[in-house]
């Protein structure tokens, strides 16, 4: 019964949804509280259904209910309970539950945890979410129901996709769900917005939560999946620039533009086309990752799921919210009252070239992404575009911005000064110069790693120049630096925590030039060098297991002194699907890894192996960690911003005051 | 009890609809909500000032335009009078739309589920399937050990009975009819097998009476010769093959002996009377005359004697094949008789031997590996 009801769980949460999406947009036309006050217990009770609809699929797939085609087609009753559990979102129809889970949660606390938002824009919100899950339930039940039966249960199942089998696939897809449905709210949010109308200060402080939840998810999720290609592709690469990825990457870029964007509304009351563009944005750059990903268009590693009916329905849900939406802007964009003014050297105007360069930088992600898609449908015509592309288009216009963050942190809200800006960078300058022929001396070729390398110390220590010059004042004792410090709100650590996480990620990106790789033969007992390390190959053992059998070879590591480490490189045959996977042997060394995997054992005994040393390698995503952490810190922040026109800074000029303000001369 | 996990569910869901009609919640107002984020703004400032993080003149300005701002929206939305909420007419409207909400949900969740779900489809976790008593486990799973229990002993007649049923209702007629001849070969012919296996032959091959199974009713209804069913199939197979003057000698023997009034009597007497008349069909003429005295002779004697008689009365006509190999009408009735009897064998050999006979032959070879193939003597 518990699976039945389960599916009939998902069938009301469809009815909720629809009521949620219809009844309070009504209410808002003819100013009726209580049928505006729907979306809210609504919102609740549709979450309670997905939960336990989502329950009831789990259940299904720890017990190996045979009678379910999901459970067939993606389990195995000898599969260990981890994989049975995150089995369930490992496939097509699960991840899509998941995905409305996840919306419907994102409602619930929307509904539960805003008292204070003006009922309009709360109610008005929610009924926009519900559009998105209608769809989605809609597009579940119909296409792709992970509730249908079958008629005659078999014994055992199809087992999951091996490569699916690991720890990374419970994390990484839910992480990257929340970050994309994330994105859901602050896209209802703008949508409500251009309903209402009302969009100001307000408006952006109840949006800078959901803004931030979303992208501190999607940077994590972004990291786990690099590392999990990573590790389970066995090649030793961590992005391959793969339309999956992509997908992922596009969302970010737009979001973290809105991020910034929302805070200049916050703040000033400015930027207001822009934020409401870029929620648009981020969302709809979600929804094509979910369809990239889910419709099958593409054939790559990530893209298990392939069915072209759903393909046409996700088409038209992505039609109908991107198109719905944009045609709202254009309709409603000209009557958002423009907030404050700001010279173009300003944070405000840094930030504007901040969200030109990401969207910029976003459309080139796009177009390399979705122009072999085009051309194959047009033409037929298969090409890759690969790394190449991508490092002649997108890292150009990534450098300035990493070049730009430190100095922008560093300019007056209204109107800046550029000159001591850059003047005060000299600190992080002189550093980074040192740092980098410091590396370059050590490590040698290639120059571009060191130049990198620099560019990122660079980007570390100015994101933190910002926060020391609010600390040390001349003159003041330890202690009172350490109050100022800790008195700073802690929105002003999370931006250089944040930021610096982004050096971080840059540095361990530059040092993959010191990288060695090579590919060996070995037998038992054989040594190697690679890099500063000795590698000894000092077992080849089977080892079976529940379900696949692995070939696991020990390697001992040494450096000059003796045994650092071992790992266990391996290569795992399943059974069920008769499928070969490449369990990579990985030590994390100073920072940097030794990533070692084998191919079958030859008829001699020899093994061949690849073997990589991997210098730095773990800033890559320790600094999406620390990113995250400065996400983190910024949304523990519950105060208030209100950014302050540094007019005492530049005490020569008169403050002007004499101009009407803006608001006022709208009236 | 099945269903009212559905009603809990179906309930919980219209309460939520109707949660707000019940509350009748005040939601923060607009201008309410405006005025509290302008007081939380101000207090912030003051925060600020006092850590001193920002100086007395930026507050005093910052301050300023938040206040402006709060000024220019009070102006620009100016709060609702209660008559608009509270009208007579709205409250009326009100009712009617949440009536409508709350019947939607359930009308759109079970019009939906209705097509799409199997609300009686119990849960089958795998342990359970497993575990559970053979009289109440899931029938693919009982079958599928009973199965491989019987491809590893073939000689357990009473699995072979037990499972041949169920093939005939899963509707793999073949399977059950293999089934029923291994039952036979460990448990010994009777009455009851023939009939089942007649059967099981029959729908196996659509409806029609091949030689195999018409070899299984003259067996069947050598044992007994007043069992209807016997009468019927062999009747039909005569039908079948346009004889139908044979077909009116058996289903006139089974009238004679069956209840009138059946339902199945009624059926036979309807079909014995739309059988072509006698003169039409020119085959019943060359058709043997039917049941020889002999074969009469056999009918009536007491069932273990009839099949030694049938025994002997097969010999016979072997010995007799053996002096004279040019008898295909004998060979062939040999051949049917051995896997009627289940003297696989013995059938095997006459295969050879007549094939030996007629090997110069080819129509008559042609009509031997026919049979062979039919009786499932491997051509």
């Amino acid at each position: 019964m518990i699976i039945e009801a389960g599916h009939y769980a998902l069938v009301l949460a469809l009815a909720l949804s629809i009521v949620q999406a219809s009844v309070p947009l009504y209410g808002y036309w003819r100013r009726q509280p209580v049928l505006m006050d729907m979306a809210q217990s609504t919102a609740v009770m549709q979450f309670i259904m997905v939960a336990l609809s989502f329950a009831a699929l789990t259940y299904a797939h720890v017990v190996s209910d045979f009678s379910l085609r999901n459970v067939v087609e993606n389990s195995h009753s000898t599969k260990p309970m981890i994989y049975k559990i995150s089995g369930v979102w490992g496939n097509h129809e699960g991840s899509m539950l998941l995905w409305v889970l996840i919306l419907a949660l994102f409602g619930a606390l929307l509904a539960i945890f805003s008292r204070h938002m003006p009922q309009v824009l709360k109610s008005l919100t929610l009924s926009i979410q519900a559009w998105i899950s209608a769809a989605f339930f809609l597009f579940i039940l119909l296409t792709s129901n992970p509730f249908a039966r079958v008629g005659v249960p078999p014994m055992e199942g199809q087992d999951l996709n091996p490569i699916l089998q690991d720890p990374g696939l419970a994390i990484h897809p839910p992480l990257l769900y929340l970050g994309y449905v994330g994105f859901s709210v602050t896209f209802s949010f703008a949508a409500a917005a251009l309903i209402s109308g009302r969009i100001d200060p307000a408006w952006a402080r109840f949006v800078r939560p959901w803004t931030l939840l979303a992208w501190i998810f999607l940077t994590l999720g972004i990291a786990m999946g690099s590392y999990w290609a990573y590790y389970t592709l066995g090649w030793g690469g961590f992005w391959f620039w793969d339309p999956v990825e992509n997908a992922s990457l596009m969302p970010w870029l737009a979001g973290t533009a809105l991020l910034h964007s929302a805070v200049v509304m916050e703040k000033r009351d400015a930027l207001k086309v822009w934020t409401i563009f870029l929620a648009i944005l981020a969302f709809s750059l979600s929804l094509l990752g979910t369809f990239l990903v889910r419709s099958g268009v593409l054939t790559s590693v990530h893209a298990f799921a392939s069915d072209p009916d759903r393909g046409v329905f996700i088409l038209a849900i992505l039609v109908f919210f991107i198109g719905g939406s944009l045609s709202l802007f254009a309709f409603r964009a000209s009557t958002l009252r423009q907030g404050g003014v700001f010279a173009p050297l300003s944070r405000e105007g840094a930030l504007v070239l901040n969200n030109l360069l990401l969207t910029t930088s976003c459309a080139t992600v796009f177009v390399g992404t979705l122009y072999p898609l085009f051309l194959e449908a047009l033409t037929g015509e298969k090409i890759s575009v690969g790394p190449p592309f991508f490092n002649m288009t997108f890292v150009p216009i990534v450098i300035p911005i990493f070049f730009l963050m430190p100095i922008g942190q560093l300019l007056a809200w209204k109107r800046g000064d550029l000159l001591a800006a850059a003047q005060r960078m000299t600190v992080a300058l002189i550093v980074a110069l040192l740092f980098g022929l410091a590396l370059a001396a050590w490590h040698g070729e290639p120059v571009l790693a060191a130049v990198g390398a620099g560019l990122a110390v660079y980007l570390i220590v100015g994101s933190f120049v910002d926060i020391g010059g609010r600390i040390f004042v001349r003159k003041a004792s330890t202690s009172q630096m350490l109050a100022r410090g800790l008195g700073l709100p802690r929105s002003a650590w999370g931006t250089a925590f944040a930021h610096a996480g982004v050096g971080l990620s840059l540095l361990g990106l530059a040092a993959t030039g010191w990288g060695v790789e090579k590919i060996v033969t070995l037998r038992l007992g054989d040594q190697i060098d690679l890099g500063p390390w000795r590698l000894e190959l000092t077992k080849i053992e089977p080892r079976p297991n529940s379900n696949f059998d692995a070939l696991v070879a020990q390697i001992q590591i040494r450096d000059g002194s003796g045994i650092v480490t071992q790992i266990e490189p391996a290569r795992r045959l399943f059974k069920t699907r008769t499928m070969t996977t490449s369990e990579a042997g990985i030590a994390t060394l100073r920072m940097g890894q030794v990533y070692v995997t084998i191919a079958e054992q030859n008829a001699d005994q020899s093994l061949d192996m690849r073997l990589y040393w991997k210098p730095y390698v773990s800033l890559i995503w320790l600094g999406g960690l620390i990113m995250t952490l400065g996400g983190g810190l910024c949304l523990s922040d519950r105060r208030l911003r209100i950014g302050l026109g540094r007019a005492a800074a530049n005490k020569g000029k008169q403050k002007p005051n004499a101009q009407p303000h803006p608001v006022a001369a709208a009236e | 009890m099945d269903l009212l996990m559905f009603v809990i569910l179906t309930a919980l869901a219209i309460l939520s609809v109707l949660w707000p009609v019940l509350r009748r919640s005040k939601g923060a107002g607009q201008l309410d909500s405006d005025i509290a984020f302008y007081e939380a703004q101000a207090s912030e400032l003051e925060r600020d000032l006092q850590r001193g993080l920002i100086s007395a003149a930026d507050a005093a300005q910052a301050r300023a335009s938040a206040a402006r701002r709060l000024m220019a929206l009070s102006q620009q939305m100016p709060a609702k009078t209660a008559s608009d909420t509270d009208s007579p007419h709205a409250l009326t409207q009100v009712r009617w739309l949440g009536l409508a909400a709350v019947l939607a949900v359930p009308i759109i969740a079970v019009g939906l589920y209705a097509r799409i779900g199997q609300p009686y489809f119990p849960d089958m976790p795998l342990q359970a399937r497993l575990e559970a008593p053979p009289d109440r486990t899931d029938m693919m799973a009982a079958l599928a050990q009973l199965e491989k229990h019987l491809a590893d002993h073939p000689e357990d007649g009473r699995g072979q009975e037990l499972i041949a049923p169920v093939y005939m209702r899963m509707g793999r007629f073949a399977d059950a009819a293999k089934a029923w001849r291994a039952a036979m070969k460990v448990n010994g012919p009777s009455l009851e097998r023939w009939l089942d296996l007649g059967q099981a032959l029959i729908y196996a091959n659509n409806g029609e009476v091949t030689p195999e199974a018409r070899g299984v009713f003259e067996a069947a209804n050598l044992l007994s010769a007043e069992r209807p069913e016997p009468l019927f199939f062999l009747g039909l197979a005569a039908e079948q093959a346009g004889e139908f003057a044979k077909a009116r000698d058996y289903w006139t023997t089974l009238l004679a002996n069956a209840p009138p009034d059946l339902e199945s009597t009624k059926m036979v007497r309807a079909r014995l009377e739309a059988l072509p008349s006698a003169n039409s069909s020119n085959e019943q003429d060359q058709a043997k005359p039917s049941p020889s005295p002999q074969a009469d002779a056999i009918a009536n004697l007491p069932p273990q004697e009839r099949l030694t008689a049938i025994r002997g009365m097969v010999e016979g006509l072997a010995a007799r094949l053996q002096s004279n190999g040019q008898d295909l009408e004998g060979w062939l009735r040999l051949l049917r008789a051995y896997v009627v009897l289940q003297e696989k064998d013995k059938a095997l050999t006459a295969l050879t031997e007549a094939k030996r006979n007629f090997a110069s032959n080819s129509s008559a070879l042609a009509q031997i590996e026919n049979l062979a193939r039919e009786l499932g003597l491997g051509g």
